[in-house]
């Protein structure tokens, strides 16, 4: 190869190498920054599942939406879910589009199957990243919030045009990582 | 001459010399000869601590980003996530300004290059708790890495990269959708492997690439199929083993050892490997076309790729084995043979859908390339191919000696009728050995 192009490639492949990763930042921030807030409750999640290594594995007790009888969604398709507040303030679905709306809150979403007038969406956060030390504590204190006798866990998405980014998983009504400083009689040992 | 062979060389000089049989001038010039060939191995040993260091400090780094330093603001993060990714690439234009061409530096640096770059994506993942898509990470690494391979033309990227591709493929493939993506993306390094392979194709570096083409081909054909039509994946698999051997043979036939012919071994292996799965009668279970298989998780466009390799790969390996029985290559039809029984076996159950036949077949055949190998081997008196001979001999005898699939009757009545066959050729050979002593 000659030097020359050698150095446009080698130009090209810094700039991409710098860009994917920069871009995937600023579009995050950018959603951070001014996206709209919504509370998403989390499931119990299945206990030989749930921890895997350095996170929080992350379940949701609204992720199904109502489809009319005569839908044709279909698995593996990506569709818009409108976005409503119940009345303790947590985010439900209440019907799902392929074109994007053009004014109401919405998340893009893949649907994970279709059974009935009834649709299960995948949602795109399963696990919440934390600290080697902190996670399996998180866990358990998240487990133990998200079972159905004593359901304080949830997490804060924020949301814009349909771009959702996980801004902090909630116990208590604060944030795991404060919750765990103010009770550290539930560390183990 | 291997490295063994020089030092022994080398070492038996002063011998040679005090004994008289070469006098001290040719000494001097064996030694120069010689020795510049064993300072080959100082640069081996450059190169491989080289991509050792590289490899150790990227997945060191992965490593400390991973513990997730939560107290540190998104920003130092960011930072965090860039600087070794930054500084792999000064690394790199340092070696491109430079002009060094030394393997040691163009695969350590590489290696490290190419880790830094998944550290950066996993850093940007972790800070912003993104979904685990392993499949989605691997792409995108790999894209964003397949530049090393080609700016500092190392050959531990690019099989890295072909790792990544198949891991792509197996993922993809596994959660519902397809991989035909893999061959767009498999297509990107073979200007790489082609250029490499130019000078010598027997180098360790064509060599390293050829062993990781052929075993990601074999995954990634595996993965690729859509399987609508199934037991097609015999006719594939048996021709493409049958492409691998043949291929290897016509281009790379006068290779000096095994680890310089990744596509013979890898061809015969899995061409005896899948006969003797083939006379089972698992493989051969509803099969063919009175079992199309339909629903959600099959797409009828991505099985384009099953019948087109299902019509090629045949004509492909039987056009190679024509051309190598016209030079006189006999053997060429031990494992040229395999695509034509597949051909027929699958014809066969899928006509009859019955397994009896075809299992027949695949028992003679593993029979017949066993008896081939060994009397080839008695004949070339090399002990390599006679011990392969006997493996697949034995082999066959203990599968079916355990086989609870056959009467007990019938394998002991075809046993012992064997046995009795092997006995007579023994007695008719050592009487024409005693006519004519």
């Amino acid at each position: 190869m000659k030097a020359k192009s050698l150095l446009i490639l080698f130009g090209i492949a810094v700039l991409l190498q710098l860009a994917v990763p920069a871009s995937m930042i600023v579009q995050r921030e950018r959603v951070l920054a001014h996206g709209q807030a919504f509370k998403f409750r989390t499931a119990p999640v299945d206990p030989y599942d749930a921890f895997r290594g350095r996170f929080v594995a992350l379940g949701f007790d609204q992720n199904s939406v109502e489809v009319p009888a005569d839908h044709d969604f279909a698995r593996g398709q990506t569709v818009h879910a409108l976005l409503a507040e119940d009345a303790d303030g947590f985010t439900t679905f209440t019907e799902i589009r392929r074109l994007r709306p053009a004014a109401e809150p919405y998340l893009t979403a893949k649907i994970q199957y279709v059974s009935g007038n009834n649709a299960r969406l995948q949602l795109p956060f399963d696990r919440f990243y934390m600290d080697e030390n902190e996670a399996p504590q998180a866990e358990r204190v998240y487990r133990q919030n998200s079972v159905r006798s004593n359901r304080n866990a949830y997490v804060q998405v924020r949301i814009e045009k349909g771009f959702g980014v996980i801004e902090d998983l909630y116990v208590d009504d604060v944030p795991i990582r404060t919750y765990l400083e103010s009770h550290p009689a539930e560390r183990p040992r | 001459m291997s490295q063994k062979q020089i030092r022994w060389l080398l070492g038996e000089l002063s011998t040679l010399l005090d004994e008289g049989v070469i006098d001290g001038a040719a000494a001097e010039r064996l030694r120069q000869r010689y020795e510049s060939a064993a300072g080959k191995s100082r640069n081996w040993a450059l190169t491989a601590f080289g991509i050792l260091g590289g490899l150790l400090v990227g997945l060191g780094i992965i490593l400390l980003l991973a513990h997730n330093w939560a107290d540190l603001s998104r920003a130092a993060r960011t930072a965090l996530a860039f600087s070794p990714l930054v500084l792999s690439q000064l690394l790199a234009f340092w070696i491109l300004h430079s002009r060094k061409t030394s393997a040691a530096w163009r695969e350590g640096v590489g290696a490290f290059w190419m880790l830094s770059i998944g550290a950066a994506i996993a850093l940007v993942a972790q800070t912003y708790h993104l979904p685990g898509d392993a499949g989605r990470f691997a792409l995108t690494w790999m894209l964003l890495s397949l530049p090393v391979v080609y700016l500092l033309n190392a050959t531990g990227p690019a099989l890295a990269y072909l790792a990544g591709i198949t891991f792509w493929a197996v993922d993809a493939q596994s959660s519902g959708g397809h991989a035909l993506g893999f061959w767009p993306l498999a297509a990107l390094i073979l200007p790489h492997v082609v250029a490499a392979a130019r000078g010598n194709p027997y180098a360790s570096g064509p060599a390293a690439l050829f062993w990781g083409l052929s075993i990601a081909l074999c995954v990634a054909i595996g993965v690729t199929l859509e399987k609508i039509l199934p037991g097609l994946w015999i006719v594939i698999y048996g021709s493409l083993f049958a492409v691998f051997y043949l291929a290897g043979e016509f281009w790379f036939g006068d290779a000096p050892s095994f680890w310089q012919k990744p596509f013979q071994a890898i061809g015969s292996a899995g061409s005896v490997v899948l006969a003797f799965l083939l006379t089972y009668a698992w493989p051969w279970e509803e099969i063919g076309w009175r079992y199309w298989r339909h629903g959600p998780a099959y797409c009828g466009g991505a099985a384009v790729l099953d019948y087109a390799l299902a019509a090629a790969l045949p004509v492909a390996a039987i056009a190679l084995l024509v051309g190598s029985v016209r030079r006189g290559k006999a053997n060429a039809l031990f494992v040229g043979s395999l695509p034509i029984l597949a051909v027929l076996g699958f014809a066969l159950v899928a006509q009859t859908d019955r397994a009896g036949g075809a299992m027949a077949l695949f028992n003679l055949y593993a029979f017949v390339v066993g008896m081939g190998l060994l009397v080839r081997g008695f004949r070339a008196r090399r002990i390599g191919t006679v011990n392969a001979g006997l493996l697949v001999v034995f082999a066959l005898i203990l599968l079916r000696f355990f086989d609870e699939d056959l009467g007990f009757v019938f394998r002991g009545v075809v046993f012992v009728l064997l046995g009795l066959a092997f006995l007579a050729v023994n007695l008719v050979l050592a009487r024409k050995k005693g006519a004519t002593p």
